[in-house]
């Protein structure tokens, strides 16, 4: 028999679903605002007549950005600094959360405060422009005058994830990396064939992090990438949102469209990878992997 | 062929405990040895040491002849099967066995037939695509067994293989694993807390608490000599009577009762005359019918046997256990009449056995 609701538990209850609701739906409608404005036609736009749905359907905004060279090229730099970052990244966390997790670390403890410690006391932006700074004297050395590499190496670290990573690595029961050494694995066998994949839901988070920061990434990218063919995705959003609102470049503007059209149907576009990442990452969030490995 | 040797081995930890005293012991090829005792006693410990996974202190470790003390767990070419089954959860079955010889990158042909071939001895044929999370705790523990087998060895380390199966399911890896001893004819260490696991196993058992070795010997040797107090408390179960009596006119004086003893029981306890001894004697040894007499308290009939708690002595100081042989049935404050058909003796200083012209 169900067991009816006590009336505090019921009143909790609705309000928690109201707020939820209130805040998912204050989450979406600016997605669906700007699905809406991209494909409206000019007046509509212009007038601000949107609230949910498009007016005066068109494609146009979507075929003049298209047709920019300077979109497509922008696009694959945002593709090139998200998989080479998001690998770096992760690659720097991984070592690094694995050496942690090891009581066995001399200095394990010091090392550990000084992660967290950079967390708790952000210096602001001085010493990841140093960081910037040292990085270029070093790839100008090397001759690497790509300065996409430069956002890729010196954005590598991250606390954060790598602290989510260490505990992810230190909930992994000791007799089965045990086991893994008398089996013969060595240190590096053990992290790759165990550990990684016995963390696997962890490092799909974290791997979903660095993402979504290296494609949202903008204020880098704008400070230390000089050459305009090189910027990314986001960086070329605000040059064309500086174009594009501004009245004396707009003059002339004489199209069906609004070139506000352009810059939400660039946002949508900007947008849309990452929601068709999301769902092939969530079967990782799962938990589970290590379940039936030991007896708990 | 393989054959371990400890010689002198010492666990002593970075905070100055030390965990294993002077452990010697030379294993024969293919003899299945028996680490027993309560726990904290340093039986894991010395395990692991041989395994590789916790540094020797003091000593050597040497395997057929050759010195491993410092040789990485990788490369001693040793099996270990853990208590809580280790398996690695996100493989499959086959893929735990397979993964020692995946490592060493042996032909994927071979590891196939090893792989089948431990399955085939386990009963787990059917099981090799399931991931360990789909089996039950028997079936995972035998994994861990054939994840063993496939790597083929020099030597096995059990670390109470048995302690998390129930009691059914325990008797039964049991006979397993005695089984698998006697078909691979491998060097076996075995540790376990539980004395019918030493008993039933072993070719030798060594006997050990708070670090120390208390006796090696076959598992007769320990239940029918024990050297100490200990080993003769903790082999047996129940466990021995202990009563402090004294040696006196040729007889033994306990507090409330009088034990007679034989001519060879009497030259056993000569140096000993009017000096008080302990008395050990194992419930199985008490037999109906005597001089003693017992005040029951409690009668439970096992079938073949029945256990009898009560105390002995002209005013109950004495709490005993016996084994009787039948079916009794005894009430709460009966008085049963017993006699010791076999007793051991142990110096109350030392706690040593006393034996034959010994001191």
């Amino acid at each position: 028999m169900k067991r009816k609701l006590e009336i505090s538990e019921l009143i909790f209850k609705v309000i928690s679903y109201t707020l939820l609701t209130v805040f998912a739906l204050g989450c979406l409608y600016p997605f669906l605002y700007a699905i809406s404005a991209s494909i409206s036609g000019r007046h509509a736009v212009e007038y601000g007549e949107i609230v949910l749905f498009p007016k005066d359907v068109q494609f146009d905004a979507f075929s003049q950005m298209f047709g920019d060279n300077m979109f497509w090229n922008a696009y694959s730099n945002t593709l090139f600094l998200t998989f080479y970052g998001t690998l770096w990244a992760l690659g720097v966390a991984i070592l690094g959360a694995y050496a942690l997790s090891k009581k066995r670390l001399l200095f394990r403890k010091f090392f550990n405060f000084y992660l967290v410690f950079t967390m708790w006391f952000a210096a602001g932006i001085v010493p990841q422009y140093l960081n910037y700074l040292a990085t270029k004297d070093v790839f100008n050395s090397m001759g690497i005058t790509d300065d996409k590499w430069l956002v890729v190496i010196a954005m590598g670290m991250a606390a954060m994830n790598i602290i989510l990573l260490r505990n992810a690595f230190e909930n992994v029961p000791g007799e089965i990396e045990e086991a893994a050494i008398v089996d013969g694995a060595s240190e590096f066998q053990v992290l790759q064939k165990v550990f990684i994949p016995m963390s696997k839901s962890t490092i799909a988070t974290v791997a979903l992090f660095f993402a979504i920061s290296r494609w949202n990434g903008y204020f880098w990218a704008r400070q230390m990438i000089s050459n305009q063919n090189e910027h990314p995705l986001q960086v070329f959003i605000r040059l064309r949102l500086e174009q594009y609102t501004d009245p004396e470049a707009m003059a002339g503007w004489n199209y069906s469209y609004a070139s506000d059209s352009v810059i939400y149907a660039l946002i949508v576009c900007s947008i849309v990878p990452i929601l068709i990442i999301y769902p092939f990452i969530q079967k990782y969030f799962a938990k589970g992997v290590n379940v039936g490995g030991v007896k708990e | 062929m393989a054959e371990l040797s400890l010689q002198h081995i010492d666990k002593i930890y970075d905070n100055n405990v030390q965990a294993v005293f002077d452990f010697n012991i030379d294993v024969k090829d293919g003899e299945l040895i028996v680490l027993v005792g309560p726990s904290g006693c340093g039986k894991s410990t010395t395990l692991r040491m041989v395994a590789g996974l916790e540094d020797i202190s003091n000593g050597k470790l040497f395997l057929d002849g050759r010195d491993i003390t410092q040789t990485p767990a990788k490369d001693r070419d040793m099996a270990m099967v853990f208590q809580n089954y280790a398996l690695y959860g996100h493989m499959t079955i086959y893929e735990n066995m397979a993964f020692s010889l995946t490592l060493r990158k042996e032909d994927p042909n071979v590891i196939h037939k090893k792989v089948l071939a431990a399955a085939e001895i386990l009963g787990l044929t059917s099981q090799l695509n399931k991931k360990p999370s789909q089996l039950s705790g028997g079936q995972r523990q035998r994994v861990a067994m054939g994840r063993s087998i496939v790597r083929n060895p020099k030597v096995f380390l059990f670390d109470e293989p048995l302690s998390n199966l129930d009691a059914k399911l325990r008797g039964a890896t049991r006979r397993e694993i005695l089984l698998l001893h006697k078909r691979l004819s491998a060097t076996m260490l075995y540790v376990t807390h539980d004395q019918t696991e030493a008993l039933t196993l072993a070719d030798r058992i060594v006997c050990m608490s708070m670090g120390h070795v208390q006796q090696i010997g076959t598992p007769l040797e320990l239940y029918d000599s024990p050297n100490n107090l200990f080993v003769a408390g903790f082999i047996g179960l129940p466990p021995m009577n202990f009563f402090d009596v004294t040696f006196e006119d040729g007889k033994l004086k306990g507090k409330g009762f009088e034990v007679s003893l034989s001519d060879e029981e009497k030259y056993t306890l000569s140096d000993y005359n009017r000096q008080e001894i302990t008395l050990g004697v194992r419930p199985e040894d008490i037999v109906e019918g005597g001089t003693l007499h017992v005040k029951v308290f409690s009668n439970e009939n096992l079938g073949m046997n029945t256990l009898v708690h009560g105390h002995m002595g002209a005013n109950g100081e004495n709490r005993i256990s016996a084994k009787l042989r039948g079916w009794t049935d005894y009430k709460n404050g009966d008085e049963a009449m017993v006699s010791f058909k076999r007793k051991h003796f142990f110096d109350k200083q030392t706690t040593n056995s006393i034996r034959k012209g010994e001191r």
